[in-house]
């Protein structure tokens, strides 16, 4: 996919690219009823919630360290109940990071049949702070958004579904994983423990590909902010990630990029639809808020454009400002990062500091495509 | 009020339509439409009433309005004839019980109902913008908007939390949890400080009061 007039920054791009072989096959699922064997530590300890007892012909299967999922015998159906069939389950998600200091319930109901319905309300541990939300039920598809950030540390991820189910019913729940507060969605720092299969898309898709060309094309915008989106896209353009941003004018961008005052009290936003595939639904929209940027500098601006553009390769907010640019092992400490927020605080903040984006960005990008 | 609930349904059955009819491309969507940004953070009490023109006490009733944001854009650039996406946003009643403080040009508010602006978390997934639900006891640090600030939108006065969630506590026993975990302090405007002596992952309204009425402008 190559579109007209990439030209006017192809050059600008390395020809380095960091080594992007394939990982292995992260997404393949064990055969049905094979349970992975994993050690609990002792911050695993299980969680039951709910109704009754948990069908004995279903499995729990800790994937890598970091998700359980439960299934009995089922087509794979990624992230997709099988609505023919009478399922109620009630179950308790429950989500701690590595040193258990906090908790989290999300308590969901359903589905039911034609008739899915999930908990909008957070569902609080005493020492709970964090707020999940419960997304409607859609087409059958059980969507679990996680509000705000999970700070740095890694989160894990446990479902017990006690349910009464019919003989032979069929349910498949994925589970969420990765939501280990890095920016590096779907997949993880090495040796950690995502598997993008179990990533849902609560936090966002990617672009097809290995080193997908990403045309953006703008609507209704003013020329400050058409710089500093073309900034922002140099930033990138120039650190040896796969992925180039190109201005383009095609009836089919990637991306849109267009400019307001918006109501909202944000810098700025990107807006798309996630396939089951975990793909971009395209366009994407970018927003600039005027009413918040206008009076901000071209550096800034390009900033933030640089952070946007990064939400678009499905890097998350990455959380944890710090001056230190080297990603540290898991469980991963803060690190120099232009998705944290705010996104330029390196850049005030770092003596010497170089433009976004940085190691801790660039990884992720690396990682994920 | 049943009028204005009847034009709220309405007005939220259009905008939903038109929404989805020119945004969401049925059939090549089958997930969910989310919503990522770049906010400013106020990690603290502190820095939240400093940036806030209001901010209250009170409890969320029903949502009475939503529509789409063009941010003041024409549904079509003139220019490229190119159709403007646009945010859709509910709009939350929100009695206010109680004002900790408020900016001097804001009328006073107490016993009355404001119109407080969200994403529409029904139709588009945002990262820290959790819905305002009804019944929920609040704190709310907010942001006014009228015309010259939200031309996208129609109401001539209301309200947005400040960085979204940022500006969100829930209030329960007069206690505040603030949706964001970045808010761990009651004072100091570093969000790199990490916690501090007063650190907390709640706080007392009492507290809240106090130090939003020795900082705010």
């Amino acid at each position: 996919m190559k579109a007209p007039g990439r030209t006017d920054h192809a050059a600008l791009r390395s020809d380095s690219r960091p080594n992007r072989a394939r990982e292995p096959a992260l997404g393949a699922p064990p055969p049905p009823g094979e349970v992975h064997g994993q050690h609990r530590t002792q911050h695993e300890q299980p969680h039951i919630g709910g109704v009754g007892p948990v069908d004995p012909a279903w499995s729990q299967r800790k994937g890598d360290g970091s998700s359980y999922r439960i299934e009995r015998r089922a087509p794979r159906r990624r992230k997709t109940v099988n609505r023919e069939l009478d399922l109620r389950p009630q179950a308790e998600i429950c989500l701690d990071h590595q040193v258990g200091s906090y908790l989290c319930y999300l308590r969901l109901l359903g589905p039911e049949p034609d008739q899915c319905q999930a908990s909008r309300t957070p569902f609080r541990s005493a020492i709970g702070d964090r707020p999940y939300t419960a997304l409607p039920w859609q087409s059958g598809t059980l969507r679990v958004g996680i509000a705000g950030e999970l700070e740095r540390r890694p989160v894990r991820h446990r479902i017990v579904l006690p349910s009464r189910v019919r003989p032979n019913a069929s349910f498949l729940l994925w589970s969420v994983a990765g939501l280990d507060g890095r920016n590096w969605n779907g997949r993880s720092h090495a040796g950690a423990d995502t598997r993008r299969d179990e990533v849902l898309n609560v936090d966002g898709c990617k672009f097809p590909g290995t080193d997908p060309d990403i045309r953006y094309k703008f609507i209704a915008i003013e020329t400050a902010y058409q710089t500093a989106t073309r900034t922002a896209r140099n930033y990138w353009n120039n650190s040896s990630v796969p992925g180039t941003f190109i201005e383009s004018t095609t009836s089919s961008p990637e991306i849109t990029v267009e400019d307001g005052s918006y109501g909202g009290d944000y810098l700025a936003w990107i807006a798309g639809g996630c396939g089951s595939d975990d793909l971009w639904r395209e366009p994407l929209k970018f927003y600039w808020n005027k009413d918040n940027l206008d009076g901000t500098t071209a550096t800034r601006k390009a900033i933030t454009g640089t952070h946007e553009f990064g939400h678009t390769y499905w890097l998350r907010h990455a959380g944890g400002n710090t001056c230190n640019t080297s990603p540290v092992p898991y469980p991963y400490g803060p690190a120099r990062a232009v998705m944290n927020q705010p996104s330029d605080w390196a850049y005030v903040n770092c003596s010497g500091s170089p433009l976004p984006p940085y190691p801790d960005d660039r990884n992720g990008v690396s990682v994920i495509y | 009020m049943r009028l204005l609930g009847l034009v709220a349904v309405l007005t939220a059955a259009i905008a939903v339509s038109v929404w989805l009819i020119a945004d969401a491309n049925p059939g090549a969507t089958d997930g969910q439409y989310m919503l990522f940004g770049d906010y400013e953070v106020y990690p603290s009490v502190e820095s939240l009433a400093a940036a806030a023109d209001l901010v209250i006490e009170g409890r969320v009733g029903p949502v009475v309005l939503r529509e789409v944001d063009r941010g003041g854009n024409p549904e079509t650039d003139p220019k490229t004839g190119e159709k403007s996406s646009g945010v859709p946003m509910a709009f939350s009643e929100v009695t206010v019980t109680n004002i900790v403080w408020a900016s001097p040009r804001i009328e006073p508010l107490v016993g009355k109902t404001i119109l407080v602006a969200t994403v529409d978390t029904d139709l588009i997934v945002a990262d820290q913008e959790s819905p305002l639900s009804e019944g929920e006891q609040v704190v709310l640090f907010l942001r006014h908007r009228d015309p010259s600030t939200a031309p996208g939108l129609t109401p001539d006065n209301f309200y947005v939390p400040l960085s979204g969630d940022n500006g969100v506590f829930d209030l329960k026993d007069s206690v505040a949890t603030p949706r964001l975990p970045a808010v761990e302090n009651l004072r100091g405007l570093d969000v790199a400080a990490g916690p501090s002596p007063d650190s907390s992952k709640a706080f007392n309204l009492g507290d809240i009061t106090r130090v939003v009425r020795e900082v705010a402008p």
